[in-house]
């Protein structure tokens, strides 16, 4: 029986990532559609504190955008119990780095869509400024402490999608005219280095490879049976360290630790790269 | 995309209406409004509307699923992303986002400070801080009777009516008390209603705490106008779906939405407003028709066979409302089942689906409804049909997280961790929990009968606090029929717990870790005892892990997916309320204590949405019947069971609150009495059964047992109603023979 994905099934980078990953795991996470409630990384509050902080952060930005006034947003966060300096500091170099000299026309929080196979796309962006006719940028806040390094980057769904998403669904914010590849660039801006942004141009030969990618991956899933052998495991068990999963595969029962000594030898852990997206996604 | 040949002309008529304009869409449910607000949708897009100019509300997310299945469609072009939403979403949203802006005004302490949204739960735990005291102390609430989750929420109740109405809370005593015509020493039970809600209400303000009421004033009062001008610098196109199924706050909402967009449909169904009890307002849903440029009549059924139209139309003259006659044989939409017991009722049901299905009804076009659905009828229904092969899917609005047997376990286990709470699990209990959560395959299975002697003897109930013993300690005979094997899981469980609690207890300044495994687990816990992380950590270390009850079990682990979402809710919201009032961290064991409590007491986690969001649409639906109303989808065939129930036509008892009393129409003044209530039973009555007919294509199965599922022996009205419906038609006006159905002698009195 050929795979069949849920009635409400959308195509993401979170989801793609997961497949490229882990087969099995996007299987269980989005064919499944259960949850797993066992922890994905150790210390949970910890990491749960710096999940808030960022979505703070997310939320922060968002309502400067939308018009209320930076002298305010300092007040309540100045005057927030439950506040963290970090997140005041934080606020405070987006301002200055992240926020300068970017196109006119800002909008947070958006998210675009495009047919894929039989189903539809979808990237939600933290930041598009563009200017119509010139050029798209997408921001994208980063608020883990560990920064990744260039070629990780490189080498997640994410940076390959929102370039590619916003050249095909992007024409109504640019006077009904798709935005060239070479109009589009992708910048990740991360808060706890702040004067290091990671920046990615894209062109035309990015959006073929982008495409080209896209539609191999999804041959590839639509081709298998809809059964759970049918996703193989992943056969790099650190990253099963990091995912819920890891009892139900039978690939240990501890969680791994990201704060703590455990973490060194971690290059490529899904948690510590994890964006609110994903966290968002994860909730279904 | 919706072809055109899919469309009725009125339809097609709406469907391409200029996308200018605000057009107000009125007829029964049943009739395609739905289906051309979607058309219309389908074709702004595909016309180049930009997708996020583009705003869909409906009174609940379930009635927007048409929508939002629409535009998840791979043949619509690229762009951004419709909003589909409620009031109360774009409430929420929008004061989360203005509220520097709107705090101040609306009376919170600080703005500076950021909102805190309660749940149910979590409104009903800051209630029960509040009201408790008084409870226990002044005798509030001597003069009634009531569960105490249900005083909590018929209080909060009051607030949600006060502000969807929109009344101040302020008036909800003055509002009941002239309506009250029970014993008038009773009325002080009002004063103290009132007390309790401004005390809450006071407690909210002071603490950037909004339940729901306290959200839909905000926004109402103040977030309304800040926020319009962000939400209109984009949307310009509206569809508000089921209108009468919505609040007047909501409809104050939308007037001035509708004077502002460039295009409006506005779908009203006649006849419905089934969540009245939740402030829905028919009547002010209707007004919104003098705000739209036209009106299309929406009239002829597209579900109802002729038959069906025929007996709706019997029925509501037999209710005393007015219905157009419609061509077709009543008698032959319906057939009955009459049953001594409960029980066979459920075997009629399942055989009659069974049998449709063989005939090659799908499965998906039979529903069994009844008005409540509790989980013994559910799970005996299901697994009736099962039996006969029939594919069931249950829908519920909700499920209460301490019915589910794999969160009891949960439960006592955290219990049994956590001595300091002064909170044992008593031994039947950990036996329970034991067999959820040791038992796994042929091997390693653990029948309640030996968990319970394993419990027994390994849970000494005289030492406390009472821990488990090591297996190696019980009398070698216990162990052998226990089994070694599931012995060694034992083992391995009571060491977790064991870690857990050394780990908690341990001052927090203690020395040099020791090594090994049990060093981790205890500095793990030491550092985090939430109650949310200890639920999970068990699942994934131990119960979920290869041997135990719980692995490769996805149903269970949703359910303790919902149950450790549910205290992480609960702790956020706590340790907000003691960061806001300068205290310290909010001890974890505290905290975890009291959301232990009030899940056992049914106060909180009372919400979790289970199975009911990955329906199989080829399954019979097994649902209560307003729930199969609120999702909006017809059935070829509908089983009513209980029908001499009187669930079908009585409310709830609500001594505290009221939802006629506090609405729009209630005339100040005027008594609340039995002729009101008797009136208010039969409007409902009405009301549900002609919706139930109007999404039935093809016939109705009552099915009615003279002994009910509680064993009582029930005259409803709903039997009443049929009675005299079959009285008609054994008196045929015309001397002729009677209907079809008589002549097969199928319709007798029942």
């Amino acid at each position: 029986m050929p795979l069949v994905l849920p009635d409400d099934f959308q195509f993401s980078q979170s989801a793609l990532q997961d497949y490229a990953d882990c087969h099995r795991r996007f299987f269980l996470r989005w064919v499944t559609r259960r949850r797993y409630p066992a922890p994905e990384s150790e210390p949970m509050r910890a990491f749960e504190a710096r999940m808030e902080l960022g979505e703070r952060f997310h939320q922060i930005v968002e309502q400067h955008l939308a018009g209320v006034p930076a002298e305010a947003l300092r007040t309540a966060l100045g005057g927030d119990p439950d506040g963290d300096e970090t997140l005041a500091g934080w606020f405070e170099r987006c301002l200055k780095t992240a926020l300068t000299d970017l196109p006119p026309q800002q909008r947070a929080e958006i998210t675009l869509s495009m047919p894929l196979a039989d189903r539809r796309l979808v990237a939600k962006f933290d930041l598009l400024a563009i200017q119509p006719g010139a050029r798209a940028v997408i921001l994208d806040w980063k608020t883990a402490p560990r920064i990744p390094s260039r070629d990780e980057l490189a080498g997640r769904w994410q940076t390959l999608l929102y370039p590619y998403v916003l050249a095909k669904a992007g024409a109504y914010l640019n006077g009904g005219k798709p935005f060239a590849p070479d109009q589009i660039s992708l910048i990740y801006w991360f808060a706890e280095a702040p004067d290091q942004p990671v920046i990615f141009a894209y062109d035309d030969a990015s959006h073929a490879r982008a495409e080209s990618r896209l539609n191999d991956l999804v041959t590839d899933l639509l081709a298998r049976p809809n059964e759970e052998a049918a996703f193989p495991l992943t056969s790099d068990l650190t990253r099963c360290r990091f995912c819920a999963y890891r009892s139900y595969c039978e690939r240990g029962t501890q969680a791994g630790d990201v704060l703590g000594a455990e973490v060194e030898g971690v290059k490529e852990s899904p948690v510590l790269a994890l964006d609110l997206d994903q966290v968002a996604e994860i909730a279904f | 995309m919706i072809k055109p040949e899919q469309l009725t002309p009125l339809q097609s008529q709406a469907a391409s209406l200029p996308a200018t304009g605000r057009f107000f869409l009125e007829g029964p449910a049943g009739t395609g409004k739905t289906t051309a607000a979607v058309a219309r949708l389908l074709r702004l897009l595909n016309e180049g509307a930009p997708a996020d100019s583009i705003l869909i509300i409906a009174p609940q997310p379930t009635l927007a699923l048409p929508y939002i299945e629409a535009l998840r469609r791979a043949d619509l072009p690229p762009g951004g992303q419709a909003r589909v939403t409620t009031v109360s979403g774009i409430a929420r949203e929008m004061t989360a986002l203005f509220w520097g802006q709107i705090a101040p005004s609306a009376g919170f302490t600080s703005a500076a400070a950021p909102p805190t949204f309660l749940s149910l739960e979590t409104a009903q735990y800051v209630m029960a801080q509040i009201i408790d005291p008084l409870v226990k102390d002044q005798g509030y609430f001597e003069t009634v009777t009531l569960p105490r989750g249900r005083l909590y929420s018929q209080l909060i109740d009051n607030l949600n009516k006060a502000a969807v109405v929109g009344f101040p809370h302020t008036e909800v005593a003055e509002r009941l008390k002239p309506a009250w015509a029970g014993d008038p020493a009773s009325l002080r039970m009002y004063d103290e209603v009132q007390e309790a809600i401004n005390r809450f209400r006071a407690y909210c303000l002071d603490h950037n705490l909004l339940d729901f009421s306290l959200l839909i004033e905000t926004f109402m009062r103040h977030g309304l106008p800040v926020c319009s001008e962000t939400l209109f610098r984009r949307a310009s196109h509206l569809i508000l779906e089921n209108v009468e199924e919505d609040t007047p706050a909501a409809h104050q909402v939308f007037r001035s939405w509708l004077a502002r967009c460039e295009s409006a449909f506005v779908l009203f169904d006649s006849d419905a407003g089934y969540r009245r009890f939740l402030g829905a307002d028919e009547d002010s849903a209707s007004d919104l028709r003098a705000f739209c440029d036209r009106t299309l009549d929406f009239s002829d059924s597209l579900v109802a066979s002729p038959d069906v139209q025929a007996l709706t139309a019997e029925l509501a003259h037999i209710m005393g409302q007015y219905a157009e006659h419609v061509q077709g044989d009543p008698a032959a939409a319906f057939d009955y089942n009459l049953a001594r017991f409960a029980p066979e009722s459920l075997d009629w049901a399942a055989d009659g689906a069974a049998e449709l299905i063989r005939q090659g009804a799908p499965p998906g076009e039979i529903v069994i409804v009844a008005p409540f659905m509790s989980d013994a009828l559910r799970f005996s229904l299901i697994e009736r049909l099962r039996e006969r092969g029939v594919a069931a899917r249950s829908h519920r609005p909700s499920r209460a997280l301490r019915d589910e047997p794999v969160v009891r376990a949960l439960l006592a286990l955290a219990r049994l961790a956590n001595p300091a709470w002064g909170l044992f699990p008593d031994a039947r209990d950990l036996a329970y929990a034991l067999m959820a959560s040791l038992s796994a395959g042929e091997t390693g299975a653990l029948d309640l009968a030996r968990a319970h002697l394993l419990a027994f003897t390994a849970y000494p109930k005289s030492d406390h606090p009472a821990r488990l013993a090591p297996f190696e300690s019980l009398p070698p005979e216990i162990q052998e029929r226990i089994t070694y094997t599931v012995g060694e899981k034992y083992d391995r469980l009571r060491e977790w717990l064991e870690a857990h609690i050394r780990a908690t207890a341990a001052p927090s300044t203690e020395s040099k870790p020791r090594r090994g495994r049990r060093r981790t687990l205890e500095a793990a816990a030491r550092l985090d005892p939430a109650l949310d992380h200890f639920f999970s950590r068990l699942f994934g270390e131990v119960l979920s892990a290869r041997g135990f009850g719980l692995h490769k079990d996805l149903i269970a682990a949703d359910a303790v997916a919902a149950l450790v979402e549910s205290a992480r809710g609960f702790r956020a919201t706590l340790e907000r309320i003691a960061a806001f009032d300068g205290a310290a961290a909010m001890d974890d064991s505290v905290i975890s204590r009291e959301y232990v409590r009030m899940v056992e007491a049914g106060v909180i986690a009372n919400q979790y949405i289970g199975a009911w969001q990955r329906p199989d649409a080829d399954a019979v639906l097994v649902a209560p019947a307003y729930t199969f109303l609120m999702n909006n989808r017809p059935a070829a065939h509908q089983f009513w069971l209980d029908a001499g129930g009187r669930g079908w036509s009585e409310r709830i008892y609500q001594p505290l609150t009221h939802p006629v009393v506090l609405s729009r129409s209630w005339a100040a003044g005027d008594v609340w009495d039995g002729d009101s209530e008797d009136a208010y039973r039969r409007e409902t009555l009405f009301r549900l059964v002609v919706g139930l007919l109007r999404r039935c294509r093809t016939a109705v199965h009552l099915g009615i047992a003279e002994l009910s599922e509680t064993g009582g022996m029930d005259q409803g009205l709903l039997l009443e109603v049929f009675n005299r419906l079959l009285r008609r038609l054994n008196e045929p006006a015309d001397g002729t023979t009677g209907s079809s159905a008589q002549r097969e002698g199928r319709v007798d009195d029942l």
